[in-house]
């Protein structure tokens, strides 16, 4: 089967018109799709940068307390400021759909929000007063919301080779050809 | 009258201890204070209820939008054309800055009229503007700035920061991520703008963590009263003069615990009690007997759960001791009123390499890693046993620079407790029963 990419159609369309006419509908659903998950996208970088930046803050607070503490917990500020390196690494990786930034990205979400999870679970069992609202947004709605938008721009992250999309002709496509 | 129990000569808890109320509003007998950090306070509770019911309400608001836009009514069409117009970034941009102007107005509804009232107000109608200029794609710079101003604003007037103040600045700091969207434009203010946001979330919380220890002891901020360290709770008290019998107690209770503790002064005798004394660093050097631990036995002269040790120029020095509850929650005896104040600790970052405390709960939630929070710990309570310590300073706090001065001056830390007459037979007692088990000890020796 003959395939065409269709960023060359997407290209050619503003000159040469007729390439869209007759396929207009399947080539339109497309690139809304692809408008849409970059739309998204957009929205989980900007989720995993306020992620880097609170990351980068807690490294900061971990390096306080060690500076009050003769650094006994080096290990613990080492281990986040590498968490929000890791992270804002994501992030620009994220913009320019690397691969490795989208398994970063869901590998860390993952971690937050099984741990953001426990310890939701843990302050209720021991203390039974209320959720802290900051902690419930930080530990849970963040890290599902890019959990479930990724799943959703699976489509963006494909390998070099195949980043050009590609539809398979069809008999409407043909015709307007 | 009530006795304590587990101590040879009983001590008497008077029947009726002075009432815990306080300065603060909105608290009640009995209540525990922590900072406001991590809680919501009361007059941000309307503005909280509104933030959990958001979902709905903005469903509901959508409907009622879209409906007016269908009858053609002028700026239902408009609102509905501009957010159909827009791309999604916009969009959420636009929902999450106008969600924190309703917040801000919710603000207003709980609070005194002041002129933080007017803040609130006019913080809610510029968010709201900049929430339509977003959504319209018009005037970006003016909606950019009106949001990093309303962030900036919180740094120096926000205090004490509270889990709901927090929530309106990480809304408007994901709209200003999403603004800060790099583009196709390379230039250096499109470039650098991500690592704007990153700083903006690092000072937001650097201001909340200045706001939450300035309101310590100080007036409190706009919200007034005065508040623990953020990751200390305490009861409430209002009552500062303390009866008669709150003092004899209390007073009782400290000799008590002063004569059977001077045996520790020795840390390999304490080692061999069971206290975890390890490497003394430092002026307040905890260590703890976990036997002692859920024994029991609660503010028991004979048992403190830990020591406290501080280093001088001549070796360690027992400085005081630390008395906890048995479980995670239990608030400790308050027979002796506003004399002796226990305390307890919330949000704390407990590390696991090594184990250790590793700070308290970051104002955007969450302890580094490798670290876990502990909500809340049982109630605790120091007392200083080291002689000439200010009778005022005898329980709960002891003034850090009394402490620096008696661990350095070689006369003060050498010179022997000032005991009153009326408890002198404590020491006698705690002599006899030295003497007694030293003698035990000679005896069992020389049998074997």
């Amino acid at each position: 089967m003959v395939r065409t990419p269709a960023v060359l159609i997407e290209r050619s369309s503003g000159t040469h018109w007729p390439l869209m006419v007759g396929a207009k509908d399947v080539l339109m659903a497309k690139q809304l799709t692809s408008i849409q998950q970059r739309e998204l996208l957009n929205i989980i970088w900007a989720i995993v940068l306020l992620q880097g930046g609170i990351l980068v803050l807690s490294a900061t607070e971990s390096f306080v307390a060690n500076l009050t503490q003769g650094f006994l917990l080096i290990a613990v500020f080492v281990l986040t400021a590498l968490a929000a390196a890791a992270t804002l690494l994501a992030a620009r990786g994220l913009r320019q759909r690397k691969r490795w930034a989208r398994r970063l990205t869901m590998t860390g979400e993952w971690f937050v929000l099984v741990l953001g999870v426990i310890e939701l679970v843990a302050t209720q069992l021991i203390d039974p007063a209320g959720i802290d609202l900051v902690p419930l947004i930080t530990g849970a709605v963040m890290p599902i919301t890019v959990l479930v938008l990724m799943s959703r721009a699976k489509g963006l992250f494909v390998s070099r080779d195949d980043r050009t999309e590609t539809v398979e002709h069809s008999p409407e496509l043909e015709a307007a050809v | 009258m009530a006795t304590l129990l587990h101590t040879d000569t009983p001590i008497v808890v008077p029947d009726a201890p002075s009432g815990p109320t306080s300065v603060l509003e909105g608290f009640t007998s009995g209540d525990s204070v922590g900072n406001p950090l991590y809680t919501v306070i009361d007059e941000h509770v309307i503005a909280a209820v509104l933030l959990v019911l958001a979902p709905v309400f903005m469903w509901l608001g959508a409907k009622w939008i879209r409906r007016m836009a269908a009858r053609r009514d002028g700026w239902a069409r408009s609102l509905v054309e501009a957010h159909d117009g827009a791309p999604l970034r916009r969009r959420v941009a636009a929902l999450a800055v106008a969600l924190s102007s309703v917040l801000h107005l919710a603000l207003v509804f709980g609070h005194d009229l002041d002129w933080y009232t007017a803040l609130y107000l006019s913080g809610a109608v510029l968010l709201g503007l900049a929430a339509k200029w977003i959504l319209r794609g018009t005037r970006s710079t003016l909606a950019v700035l009106t949001v990093v101003g309303s962030i900036v604003a919180f740094w120096f007037l926000g205090a004490p920061a509270d889990q709901l103040g927090l929530v309106t600045k990480l809304l408007e700091l994901f709209g200003l991520a999403l603004l800060a969207l790099p583009t196709g434009d390379t230039s250096l203010r499109r470039r650098l703008a991500p690592a704007g946001v990153v700083s903006m979330v690092v000072l937001t919380g650097v201001a909340a963590w200045i706001g939450a220890f300035a309101t310590v002891g100080a007036d409190g901020g706009h919200h007034g009263g005065e508040f623990p360290d953020p990751g200390t709770v305490v009861p409430y008290i209002e009552t500062l003069e303390a009866t008669d019998a709150e003092f004899a107690y209390s007073e009782d209770l400290y000799w008590r615990t002063v004569a059977a503790v001077q045996k520790y002064q020795d840390p390999a005798v304490a080692e061999a009690a069971g206290y975890h004394v390890g490497t003394i660093v430092g002026s307040d050097h905890h260590a703890q007997n976990p036997d002692l631990i859920g024994d029991g036995r609660i503010l028991d002269p004979e048992y403190p759960e830990s020591l406290i040790y501080g280093v001088t120029g001549h070796g360690p020095r027992l400085v005081g001791v630390m008395f906890e509850m048995d479980g995670i929650g239990d608030a400790g005896p308050r027979d002796a009123g506003p004399i002796i104040v226990w305390h307890g600790h919330d949000n704390v970052c407990f590390g696991f390499a090594p184990f250790g405390l590793a700070g308290l709960e970051s104002p955007f939630g969450g302890c580094p890693i490798g670290s876990i929070n502990i909500p809340l710990t049982g109630d605790m309570l120091h007392m200083w046993t080291m002689p000439g310590v200010p009778v005022e300073d005898h329980w709960g706090h002891v003034e850090e620079e009394w402490l620096d001065s008696y661990l350095t001056d070689d006369q003060l830390h050498h010179s022997d407790h000032v005991v009153p007459d009326q408890y002198m037979r404590y020491f006698a007692e705690d002599a006899e029963m030295s003497h007694a088990h030293e003698a035990e000890t000679q005896h069992d020796r020389a049998e074997s």
